[in-house]
């Protein structure tokens, strides 16, 4: 862990060995706190959408991005949906402005599936938004009500039907499973429902609690919530696999499915290891380094604190590590292991070397000898048996 | 070490003529009594100088409680001596030998050697607490050696203190006359002179006999590294002289005296040590343990006919395996306590290989307290990650053939159908606390198989208990347990009161189907079962999930006793991983790993460090 916060201008040294990047933007903002949230969302009476943009920028300013092209952007949260459509439009040109997009790049929004974010959606299109994530999570009504989302089943297959009617061609929906006494059947009713859509791509998480939210201190203060154990968490993930592999979906990563081909390569990236840039409240980047190593960093996570930061010092950045190029290959290795794909081994060579790769190998050998783990001739991955114990498998790379 | 710094002032040493023997008639031999905490260092502290033994400047604060270990614990471990010279009221000045006892009842033996050296004590008794079980104790081991006790009443400066119910105590709880009492201030130095006085007066003066061929008691002995073994030596009969050649009684072993003075506290050499006299003698003694505490030192050329009365071997009542948490750490473990064994020859080691732990060694303590000691010191001055094993006392174990076995080792216990009965020690207590724990008191000692001996209401609220308690009941966490069910306010002291027949037996812990030896236990066959399943439960908490189920069971001999099951981690995979916070998740998994790396394993099982501790907090949930 970083002691010491480098101004990013410092960074200019480090050296951009892919020739893509990827590009986060945060929304920090939430009409309304789920109870399970643990991600940096923020409820503020008044947006100043304006200081938003403007912290963006300057955020991105301050890291003297090369001219190089940008394979993708994601605009995550929070609720970015809540963005006025001019906002978004300047944001896009200013992106523009400083950067050559790829011709085929992914650009992704997250939008909340209620009437008054849907009503946007035809807009966001037209400014290049090119993927929606519709984060609907269940299409069961108690289920919704039980996690504190604003929405209904009802608008939540409307969104979906907006999203198409506004020319998203590329739509993933966020869906939830093992909420407490959830029985497996209704959670495969949502599931089939949301097949039923069509969309190209679907996340399923279970639910897990997050030390520090509201959902924690719940579990804590009532032991009698029927949480699923072991095996009933289990049979969630396989019944998934199953239903959706039925409906033509591959899962190309622990959570995540898609149809056609068209995963998500934002994501994607991070698992392969690509640089990426993260701009706004909390979000976190990382670059390679000319010796190997990598340097991240994340931003404050305050949206307060950031914009004062940014104006005092000209960055926002509240922590980073440096790595070396052997932790590095660790890291890029287990990330690599939540592909189903697992590690293509001409490529971990080029970016690290051959000794890397076997080292790495060897720490997860026993894996291998449980079937757990299939390394072949191109790639290391996962077996389907492996996936359950995937953090145990990622795990042993730091033996 | 400690010790060294205190000889190391008079090295090179000089020898003064203005020390000038003095006449028996001039010196009082006195120790110190009180209950831990009640001021004793404080009152040494004072004494020493009032009569101006060091100047201020060179005074740590409680000086005699010189070990860092006993300063933090606020007890002396190992006794030590000052010679006072003290100019009273009569015009003439007096050597005032004051002779530190141990303060606990691990060391009980060493106490009664300190006070054997002694005419007279101080029997400190804390104003503000008023007697508890070691001033008992204490006063119990003084008047069996027929000292004159001063009582003294301590802490008169403290607002809550009650001098006319500490008063009332010592004359109805001790049963000393309490008239004479002096109430002092040890911090404040109220009453200091009366103390020096009253001991000049009160404590009678050694009988000379300096004619008589040389016996000279060992009170205590210590290392110096510097030269070597180091005795303390009260001279009953004769007197030493410097190059005299020596005869210590019972080891039959034979030395010449290198140097031999006395302290100021610190050294300072003399010429001779006359009868009366109280002193230290260093030969040149590679070996402590030659020098035994309670041994009779003779002349070579002249020596005596008998030895002094009342020398024992120290005996070790409680047994545990210590075994370095990594095994590369064995010959480390071994070095350390050789060398510690050289300054505290009271513990017993041999080499003793545990399946599940590898190898270590099975120790021998004077008690709990001592245990605790010599593994701290161990893992503080030697720097070792140790997991002890749970403690167990020495059984007799008579056998079907008519032959006696002493088990101490659960290992070692004889197959069942080879036992014709078993003894196991049992202890006194004394416990003294307020009235409204008398009764979780009791069912705690119930609990611990205890048999009612006495209650007594002495004042103020309190009460005190006496129970016949086995000895292996007490080795398992009962003083804490005391503690706890108190709060902090009952006091408690125990003495070895013999043996009686109990049914006991060997209890195992299978992990995995793999008896566990590290685990096994020696229990009373009554509350086998409980225990049993108390420890499957807490060990089911500790084992973490391996990937396999894991049966833990408790048995006896072949008979099952409890099961529990450490589940099998099925699953661990984090389905977040997005939105770019590597570093965070990278962090968890490095946790994952590094909990990991404190485990031994048994057989295909991981276990931690912890689950061995398990066996020693039974009996939490009474």
């Amino acid at each position: 862990m970083a002691s010491r916060t480098l101004h990013p201008a410092s960074r200019q040294a480090a050296h951009l060995a892919h020739a893509g990047l990827r590009l986060y933007v945060h929304v920090p903002f939430c009409e309304h706190k789920c109870h399970y949230c643990d991600f940096n969302s923020h409820v503020r009476r008044q947006i100043n959408w304006q200081n938003w943009l403007q912290g963006i920028l300057r955020d991105w300013q301050g890291h003297h991005i090369p001219p190089k092209h940008i394979d993708s952007i994601f605009i995550g949260g929070g609720t970015p949906s809540l963005m006025p459509v001019d906002i978004l439009e300047a944001l896009l040109h200013a992106i523009h402005d400083r950067c050559r997009l790829a011709p085929q790049a992914e650009i992704t929004m997250e939008a909340n599936p209620g009437s008054a974010d849907a009503g946007r959606f035809a807009a966001y299109r037209q400014c290049g938004i090119n993927r929606l994530s519709i984060g609907v999570q269940s299409l069961q009504s108690d289920e919704l009500r039980w996690l504190e989302r604003i929405h209904d089943p009802q608008q939540a297959l409307q969104a979906f039907t907006m999203a198409r009617d506004a020319g998203f061609e590329n739509i993933n929906l966020d869906l939830m499973y093992g909420l407490p006494a959830q029985p497996l059947h209704r959670w495969l009713q949502s599931l089939h429902q949301a097949c039923e859509l069509q969309p190209e791509h679907l996340s399923c998480y279970q639910l897990t609690v997050e030390p520090g939210t509201r959902l924690a201190s719940m579990h804590a203060s009532n032991p009698d919530m029927q949480w699923p154990d072991d095996d009933q968490a289990i049979m969630f993930f396989r019944q998934t696999r199953r239903v959706l592999a039925e409906h033509g979906f591959i899962a190309y990563e622990i959570s995540n499915y898609t149809r056609n081909n068209r995963y998500c390569r934002h994501n994607d990236g991070y698992w392969l290891y690509d640089d990426y840039i993260g701009l706004g409240p909390g979000a976190a980047g990382k670059y390679d380094l000319a010796d190997g190593g990598v340097i991240r960093w994340w931003n404050i996570r305050s949206p307060e604190t950031y914009a004062r930061q940014l104006a005092l010092e000209g960055h926002g950045v509240a922590g980073e590590e440096r790595m070396s190029k052997e932790e590095a290959a660790s890291e890029a290795f287990w990330l690599g292991l939540r592909r189903n794909h697992g590690i293509n081994h001409q490529r971990f060579c080029q970016r690290f070397s051959p000794a890397l790769l076997q080292r790495q190998q060897q720490a997860c050998r026993r894996w291998q000898q449980q079937g757990m783990l299939a390394i072949n001739q191109q790639q290391t991955c996962i077996t389907p048996q492996g996936w359950l114990m995937a953090d145990s498998i990622a795990a042993s790379v730091f033996d | 070490m400690f010790l060294s710094a205190r000889l190391a002032v008079t090295l090179p040493r000089a020898m003064t003529d203005q020390h000038s023997p003095p006449i028996q008639q001039y010196i009082r031999n006195f120790s110190i009594i009180a209950h831990i905490d009640h001021g004793k260092s404080t009152l040494a502290d004072r004494l020493i100088e009032v009569t101006e033994a060091v100047s201020e400047r060179q005074m740590k604060k409680q000086l005699l409680d010189s070990m860092d270990l006993e300063q933090e614990r606020g007890i002396t471990i190992k006794a030590q001596t000052a010679s006072l010279r003290y100019p009273a009221a009569d015009g003439h000045t007096y050597t005032l030998n004051l002779i530190d006892t141990p303060g606990h009842v691990d060391f009980t033996y060493e106490v009664s050697r300190s006070l054997h050296a002694c005419e007279g004590a101080l029997l400190i008794v804390d104003a503000t607490q008023g007697v508890e079980a070691q001033t008992l104790a204490n006063v119990y081991l003084a008047l069996e050696q027929d000292l004159e006790i001063i009582p003294v009443i301590n802490k008169i400066d403290l607002p809550s203190a009650d001098v006319a119910e500490a008063r009332r105590q010592i004359e109805e709880v001790i049963g000393l006359d309490a008239d004479d009492a002096i109430a002092v201030s040890a911090k404040t130095g109220e009453g200091i002179a009366e103390v020096l006085e009253a001991i000049v007066q009160r404590i009678p003066a050694p009988t000379a006999r300096d004619d008589a061929p040389l016996r000279a008691l060992i009170v205590d002995s210590w290392f110096d590294s510097y030269v070597g073994a180091v005795a303390l030596l009260r001279i009953f009969d004769g007197v030493l002289r410097q190059r005299d050649k020596i005869r210590l009684m019972s080891s039959k072993l034979s030395y010449e005296v290198n140097d031999l003075g006395v302290f100021l506290p610190q050294a300072q050499s003399l010429p001779a040590l006359p009868s009366g006299q109280v002193g230290f003698m260093v030969c040149g003694i590679k070996q402590l343990s030659a020098l035994r505490v309670g041994d009779t030192v003779t002349l070579e050329r002249q020596p005596a006919s008998s030895p002094l009365p009342g020398f024992r071997e120290p005996r070790a009542m409680v047994f545990a395996g210590l075994y370095p948490v990594d095994s590369a750490d064995y010959a480390e473990l071994r070095d350390a306590l050789e060398k510690l064994n050289l300054n505290d020859p009271a513990f017993t080691f041999e080499p003793e290989s545990s399946m599940a732990l590898g190898l270590g060694f099975r120790c021998g303590f004077l008690g709990m307290l001592h245990m605790e000691i010599v593994q701290e010191r161990l893992e503080r001055e030697y720097n070792l990650d140790l997991i002890t094993t749970a403690p167990s006392v020495v059984y007799r174990v008579h056998m079907t053939d008519g032959t006696m076995k002493e088990i101490s080792n659960p290992s070692e216990f004889p197959e069942p159908q080879n036992i014709a009965r078993i003894e196991e020690p049992v202890v006194i207590a004394n416990i003294f606390m307020p009235e409204e724990f008398v009764g979780t008191m009791m069912k705690l000692c119930q609990d611990r198989r205890g048999v009612q001996q006495d209650m007594k209401f002495i004042g103020q609220g309190r009460v005190m208990l006496s129970y016949q308690l086995p000895l292996a009941e007490m080795v398992i966490d009962f003083y804490d347990r005391l503690k706890s069910v108190s709060r902090g306010y009952a006091s408690m002291d125990y003495e070895l009161s013999g043996f009686r027949d109990e049914h006991v037996v060997k209890m195992d812990v299978l992990v995995h189907g793999e008896a566990v030896d590290a685990l096994s236990l020696i229990v009373h066959r009554s509350i086998a079962e409980t225990r049993g399943r108390e420890l499957v439960k807490k060990l089911r908490q500790l084992i973490p999930r391996q990937q396999f189920d894991v049966p833990l069971q408790a048995a006896i001999g072949g008979r099952i006793l409890a099961r529990e099951t450490v589940k099998a981690v099925r699953k661990n995979v984090t389905a977040k991983c997005y939105g770019g916070d590597i570093t965070r998740k990278r962090k968890l998994l490095e946790k994952q790993k590094a909990g990991k790396k404190r485990m031994k394993s048994i057989g295909s099982v991981e276990v931690p460090q912890e689950a061995f501790l398990a066996v020693l907090k039974l009996g939490e949930g009474n």
